[in-house]
């Protein structure tokens, strides 16, 4: 074996990595099934909602001459990533003015919130005690956002991670941890690296953490939905210390801080304008 | 080695076991990050899934999958140099980490033209007509890269790295 060889021979994925992967395509058959069902069905309404003001415009056109509205399909294009379908139509009947007055439609909630009057939702005690088992990795149950969070996400693609530190820790009287996260970057699809000018705000209860740690939260975006699937240990710093520790250095620390794979078991995501 | 008549195109989960490590060393030539390595190799394998292509012989099945990796690499530097944003004071965390073997460092190091030459040469024993056609190129062309990145390495890292 030559020198180069050898070399390569050290380039090889990772259990962890192999694992990620695994799990990603063991979710792929789900989502190419979703998608082959919501992709004729969003072909079929982007056609109604361009067609219909146009032939509403024809005919009044028709009846009044020189008097249609054609700014009506361009106006309709605000509802694309919040009200939607839903004012598109009514844009049809009411116009512009009226679509636009309906834009206030209930924020994204994923799962049913049990305690809608508590946004945080994870901090007490009684936290509500969510539907739906956290499986692995996944669990994300009460996840609100603002519609303009919502939107600005939306744009970022299918799936966005975002890079969180951990920016403070409770204990519950269940025993259970409660930590916040404040955002430090979302990415892209292709870990192109940005920074928004909005924030969003995390709380997360796992059953381990590690303090001064970042994590990284994999967001599950889609045209009407965030689902924040997990939570994932990147690395920590030591206050006075300049050494980054990664996840691969946790032996070094008897496992604990690198403790990979936190498990969600409630979850509120909060965007606010930067 | 199968006949083409006699092969069995293998279930993903199989081919993924057996090709995940080449695939992953296909796209980290490419890439030189763990992180965007990993997220190529699980976009390769994705697409096996998603065109479900029927293998002639395990050399097909090897080549697709080189291609597969090669194709989704290159679309990942493309969109990675037109989507560059300013990165923020988390960039060096983000950093991948640099290569601890001085001679896989050399040659991450050469031009990318240069780096699947290398790898698909010494590790995976191709030759270079066998390369040219995988990379689409003249086979010529291949023996230049080879003979170029040959050069290079060895100013680097001294004769006999290829030993």
């Amino acid at each position: 074996m030559s020198k180069i060889t050898d070399a390569f021979d050290e380039v090889r994925l990772t259990p962890e990595s192999r694992e990620r992967i695994l799990r990603r395509l063991n979710r792929r058959p789900a989502e190419a099934r979703r998608r082959s069902r919501l992709i004729p069905a969003l072909t079929a309404a982007a056609v109604i909602i361009v067609l219909l003001p146009a032939i509403f415009a024809l005919f009044i056109g028709g009846h009044k001459a020189g008097s249609a509205d054609m700014s009506a399909p361009q106006d309709t294009q605000d509802g694309v990533y919040g009200a939607g379908k839903a004012d598109q139509t009514e844009s049809v009947d009411g116009g512009p003015e009226a679509a636009e007055e309906d834009v206030g439609v209930p924020p994204y909630v994923l799962a049913p919130n049990p305690n809608p009057q508590d946004s945080s939702g994870v901090e007490s005690a009684d936290a509500p005690d969510y539907s739906g088992e956290p499986t692995g990795m996944g669990g994300a149950v009460n996840t609100d956002i603002s519609r303009d969070g919502f939107r600005k996400l939306a744009q970022l693609g299918a799936n966005a991670y975002v890079f969180a530190e951990v920016e403070s820790v409770e204990y519950g009287s269940d025993g259970r941890q409660t930590v916040e996260f404040s955002l430090l970057h979302i990415i892209y699809p292709e870990r192109t690296w940005v920074s928004e000018s909005f924030t969003l705000d995390v709380s997360v209860a796992v059953r381990s953490f590690a303090p001064n740690a970042v994590f990284m939260l994999p967001l599950k975006v889609t045209r009407d939905s965030v689902e924040l699937v997990g939570a994932e240990f990147v690395a920590f710093e030591i206050a006075d210390d300049d050494t980054v520790y990664t996840a691969e250095d946790s032996e070094l620390f008897g496992g604990w801080y690198g403790k990979s794979g936190v498990e969600l078991e409630d979850a509120v995501l909060e965007f606010t304008e930067g | 080695m199968n006949t083409p008549d006699a092969y069995q195109t293998d279930s993903t989960g199989e081919i993924y076991r057996r090709r995940a490590d080449m695939v992953y060393r296909v796209c980290y030539s490419y890439l030189r990050s763990p992180y965007d390595a990993e997220d190529a190799a699980a976009d390769t394998f994705v697409n096996l899934m998603r065109y479900r292509p029927q293998f002639q012989s395990e050399e097909h099945e090897k080549a697709w999958l080189i291609r597969a990796a090669i194709n989704i690499s290159k679309n990942m530097l493309k969109r990675s140099s037109r989507r560059d944003l300013p990165l923020g004071e988390f960039e060096t965390l983000a950093s991948p980490p640099e290569p601890s073997n001085e001679v896989l460092g050399a040659v991450l190091a050469l031009p990318e033209k240069y780096r699947i030459v290398i790898y698909l040469h010494y590790y995976e024993g191709y030759k270079t007509a066998e390369i040219a056609k995988l990379l689409r190129c003249p086979d010529s062309t291949v023996r230049n890269r080879l003979s170029d990145a040959r050069q290079i390495l060895k100013l680097k890292l001294g004769d006999g790295f290829d030993e």
